[in-house]
């Protein structure tokens, strides 16, 4: 085990900001904590590199408790939000940086540097100071000051956010590329989803403190246990339901139940339905799911690859994702009644988590 | 920083450093008009002490106004020797403790130069100022120096109230009541007062003013820096006297009394006191005092007074401190809280 | 064209200000005749007067210098009680007269002082001096790096910390290189206060010829004697040094500088 937190806790004052968090994360992983501002997130992420002192639990890293331990000797690298480059230093100054500290001999940290600035494909900027770089160079940099030291775990806090889109997606490509290369165990905090989805071998959706939940990218897609990792991570159409014997009833419909949902039996439930998960048809023969009903379309959107339709089947409304040759197809406009079928829907607890979204 | 530091070093290394052999230091405080016959005088000194006892004397000199001068040396400046211009900063000396032995037992009554207070004007006498009553008229800019800062300033006053008092400036009754009437009427006509004598005699000296109440040898020592007025003589004035005093304590503290009695003592050699009548001090009088030994250490100089004689006019009605009760007398009832200049001075500054 | 009234207004308001005063003494000192002035700047008296105030300047700036960015640090980076009270009382040298703090040195040190028992001699000596010239020069480097103290986010440091830099080093190499530009303009501020002192030293010191006399008591006592060349000469001096100070400081603060802009 990689990086092991074993009920940690930090509060200030009565403001609790992270509660009783235990989380083991695998040797080579790239674990990404995703969560609203302010839901703990980067507050974890300081307790781990030794930033912010633990009120309690413990902290272990490759085994060695570090709890304890100042920032300088836990072997982390970190990358901050605003990179937080050494102004006064080139950009091969502030890689060098931690080897200095270390006492590494001239010639070996040259070649580390070299080494890393090659790794970050920016070998002819070595001599900028960072006001002379962009702000994807500077990202990168400060991910080459972090690594230069080869740490045992590698911290990103919102490494992305000061970015603008198109960057974005590029960075996360090098960086999940310099991570698979180094085997480095990473953890990477965001309030994107996308970018969680994009990079995370697993992640944690954290939300008021409380790491709610933990898995792959399609386990918390498909199959959240919390509401609030429904509606964080993509949009979903949520409706109270409950389940009895094999079929689980929403409203006067009657669908069956999901696999592997017996325990949820006779407790309110809820239904969660992915906007691309539900189809649209003009007659109920046509779908190819289980049938929810007919509805009236409210409202037609353009959504990119995919047009977004607002539909009211009896007393709710629901998100649809259709694609824009289907929606031509079928020639639908506002006022129009049309059958809603699903092909996947998924069940969770209610009153799980009532924290903050 | 590296730079910083090379600088430290240039500027220390020019610094000029002095190889200070000094078998003994002599510190003087002295009040700062006679700097200049210190200056002449101190080397003659330092070569008769030399040539009778094979010892060289290294002199710390401070010149300050004379009232700071003296609450210095009763805050902790450890003076061998003090030269102010006013009795009564000797005695707040005396006071502390710090001089134990009766300083004016000499025949000149611890004054070392003495000088009279006079009135200087503007080349050709424009305004026409002949005596005291003159610079009471209305239009009339006075120069003096602030009595609550300056020794000197109150001789000032006190020449001017003096002559008042005895009855000698025209249009004012003699006594108290027609002195105070005078000095009111002066000190409305007060445009400038520093903060000690020599500046406000520069500040005359500068253009400001029509006419500069000042000393005698203020004005000598104007004139000898080539300075342009004239000197007004007024027909009665005070004699202003000036002391000198080995500070008794300090003097032991620092192993001097010696050489610091013995400078005293030349003071009143003839040399110094050429020196001193050079810079325009008048000698000090000898004090006709039944108590003193009749045969005074330090014998009366003819010759230093001799070129003196022409230099110095010969004042009418020339009157002292002692006239008015002396110093323990004048300045509670004069410039005390509730004296009759304070007073005064408030009332025409209220104006 | 309102734009060029508004450059010359204000270049000719700043020139009268600032750079006629010292025309004026250096062409008034320039009548007497170089000789006059080398043999007026080159009296022992002149030479131990300008020594002294640069030995008391440069004391002043090497203790301010220390003592300002420790006294900056806490004022900033900590919470105790009463902070509020010394950050106000910081400003205290800017409001008291000169005059008043070398009497009250006096008065606290002094022969019937409270603290007359003090082992060093801090009264009417060169220690006094240098006391009373730290106490006026205190605020120029307190003052000139809290606000860049201030503006500095954590994460500079931290990101040090987490590459192994301990405290010290951190600071050395992280925080000393972003307040060196503060921390010069205020060794500058605090050197030219230093030099200019007058009142407190004079007080303080008694002003011995050649012992406790600095160059502006040298200078003020010269006017008073009349010695207009002295007075000149070292006053031309005392303005030469100001001027090559900010010149060495406008050397220096390009090389610092630079690298900040962003």
């Amino acid at each position: 085990m990689s990086i092991n937190l074993t009920n940690i806790h930090k509060g200030y004052g009565a403001q609790v900001v992270v509660d009783d968090v235990s989380l083991e994360i695998e040797s080579g992983e790239l674990f990404v904590l995703l969560g609203p501002s302010g839901s703990g997130k980067s507050t974890i992420l300081r307790l781990i590199a030794g930033l912010t002192p633990l009120d309690q639990g413990g902290i272990a890293l490759h085994g060695r408790d570090v709890s304890l331990l100042p920032p300088q000797q836990r072997g982390v690298g970190f990358v901050f939000q605003n990179y937080s480059l050494f102004q006064h230093m080139t950009a091969e100054q502030n890689i060098a940086f931690g080897l200095e500290v270390k006492r590494v001999p001239r010639s070996e940290r040259q070649a580390r540097v070299t080494e890393l600035l090659q790794l970050i494909e920016m070998e002819t900027m070595g001599k900028r100071y960072p006001h002379q770089l962009s702000g994807g160079q500077q990202q990168r940099v400060a991910v080459a000051r972090a690594l230069a030291q080869r740490p045992e775990v590698l911290l990103l806090d919102e490494p992305f956010g000061a970015l603008d889109v198109k960057i974005r997606a590029q960075l996360r490509q090098n960086l999940r590329a310099i991570q698979t290369q180094l085997g480095v165990t990473t953890i990477l905090v965001t309030h994107d989803q996308e970018e969680a989805f994009e990079l995370a071998d697993r992640i944690g959706v954290i939300d008021g403190g409380k790491l709610l939940e933990v898995g792959t990218p399609d386990q918390l897609y498909r199959a959240p246990k919390h509401r609030f990792t429904a509606t964080f991570l993509g949009n979903a159409n949520l409706f109270p339901a409950h389940r009895n014997g094999s079929k689980v009833y929403l409203g006067d419909q009657h669908l069956p139940a999901p696999p592997d949902t017996d325990h949820l039996t006779g407790q309110p439930v809820e239904m969660m339905l992915r906007p691309e998960s539900i189809e649209i048809a003009l007659n109920p023969t046509d779908l190819k799911g289980s049938v929810l009903g007919q509805a009236t379309v409210t409202q037609l959107a353009f959504a990119g690859a995919l047009e977004r339709v607002t539909v009211q089947l009896e007393d709710r409304v629901l998100q649809v994702l259709i694609h824009p040759a289907q929606s031509r197809q079928l020639g639908i406009r506002p006022g129009d009644r049309i059958w809603l079928g699903v092909q996947e829907y998924h069940l969770l607890a209610t009153n799980h988590h009532s924290g903050a979204g | 920083m590296r730079k910083l530091w090379l600088w430290v070093i240039l500027l220390m290394s020019f610094a000029p450093t002095q190889a200070q052999t000094q078998p003994i230091t002599l510190t003087l405080a002295a009040y700062a008009v006679p700097r200049e016959a210190y200056a002449k005088i101190i080397p003659l000194f330092q070569a008769d002490w030399l040539r009778q006892t094979g010892q060289e004397v290294i002199f710390e000199e401070s010149y300050l106004a004379s009232g700071a001068q003296s609450r210095a040396v009763v805050g902790g400046f450890a003076a061998d020797v003090v030269a102010l211009s006013h009795e009564q900063h000797v005695t707040n000396i005396v006071n502390a403790g710090l001089i134990t032995a009766d300083w004016q037992d000499n025949p000149y009554n611890g004054m070392v130069s003495a000088s009279v207070a006079v009135l200087v004007v503007r080349p050709g006498n424009p305004r026409e100022i002949f005596d005291w009553a003159d610079i009471a008229q209305p239009g009339i800019e006075v120069i003096t120096p602030d009595p609550a800062t300056s020794g000197g300033a109150q001789w000032n006053v006190m020449g001017a109230y003096g002559a008042a008092y005895r009855g000698q400036v025209e249009g004012y009754e003699a006594g108290e009541a027609g002195a105070l009437q005078f000095i009111t009427d002066v000190f409305i006509n007060v445009s400038v007062m520093d903060a000690d004598g020599r500046e406000s005699f520069l500040t005359f000296e500068r253009g400001i003013g029509d006419v500069a109440i000042t000393y005698e040898n203020e004005y000598f020592a104007g004139l000898a820096a080539g300075g342009e007025y004239e000197i007004i003589y007024p027909s009665s004035t005070i004699l202003i006297e000036n002391p000198v005093a080995v500070v008794d304590v300090y003097v032991d503290q620092n192993g001097t009394r010696e050489v610091a009695e013995a400078f005293v003592a030349f003071l009143y050699t003839p040399e110094a006191q050429a020196a001193f009548a050079e810079s325009g001090f008048r000698p000090p009088v000898i004090q006709i005092d039944p108590d003193i030994d009749v045969t005074p250490e330090v014998e009366p100089t003819p010759e230093a007074t001799a070129e003196g004689e022409t230099q110095f006019p010969v004042i009418e009605d020339l009157f002292t401190i002692e006239d008015f009760g002396g110093w323990e007398v004048v300045v509670p009832s004069i410039f005390g809280d509730d004296g009759i200049y304070t007073r005064m001075i408030a009332e025409v500054k209220g104006q | 064209m309102r734009k060029f009234v508004l450059i010359g207004l204000v270049l000719s308001y700043a020139g009268v200000l600032l750079l006629a005063p010292m025309l004026a003494l250096v062409i008034n000192l320039l009548e007497y005749g170089l000789d006059t002035i080398w043999a007026a700047i080159t009296t022992p008296e002149a030479l131990l007067a300008l020594r002294l105030s640069l030995i008391l300047a440069l004391c002043s700036v090497m203790i301010n210098t220390v003592m300002g960015v420790l006294i900056a640090w806490v004022l900033v980076r900590h919470q105790f009680w009463g902070k509020r009270f010394f950050n106000a009382v910081v400003d205290l040298p800017f409001v008291v007269s000169p005059v008043i703090v070398g009497y009250v040195l006096i008065v606290l040190f002094g022969r019937q002082g409270w603290l007359s028992g003090f082992p060093v001699q801090l009264a009417f000596s060169t220690a006094g001096m240098l006391l009373v010239t730290v106490f006026v020069s205190l605020p120029f480097v307190i003052r000139e790096v809290m606000p860049v103290l201030a503006a500095i986010t954590p994460e500079q440091e931290e990101a040090a910390f987490t590459l192994g830099a301990s405290h010290t080093l951190t600071f050395r190499r992280i925080l000393l290189p972003i307040l060196w530009p503060s921390i010069l303009y205020g060794i500058v501020l605090t050197l030219a206060r230093s030099l200019g002192e007058f009142g407190a030293a004079a007080v303080a010191g008694g002003g011995v010829q050649g012992v406790t006399e600095t160059a502006t008591i040298y200078v003020y006592r010269a006017l008073q004697d009349r010695n207009d060349v002295g007075a000149y000469s070292i006053a031309v001096i005392l303005g030469l040094m100001a001027v090559g100070i900010l010149i060495l400081m406008n050397w220096l603060r390009p090389q610092e500088g630079k690298k900040h802009v962003d």
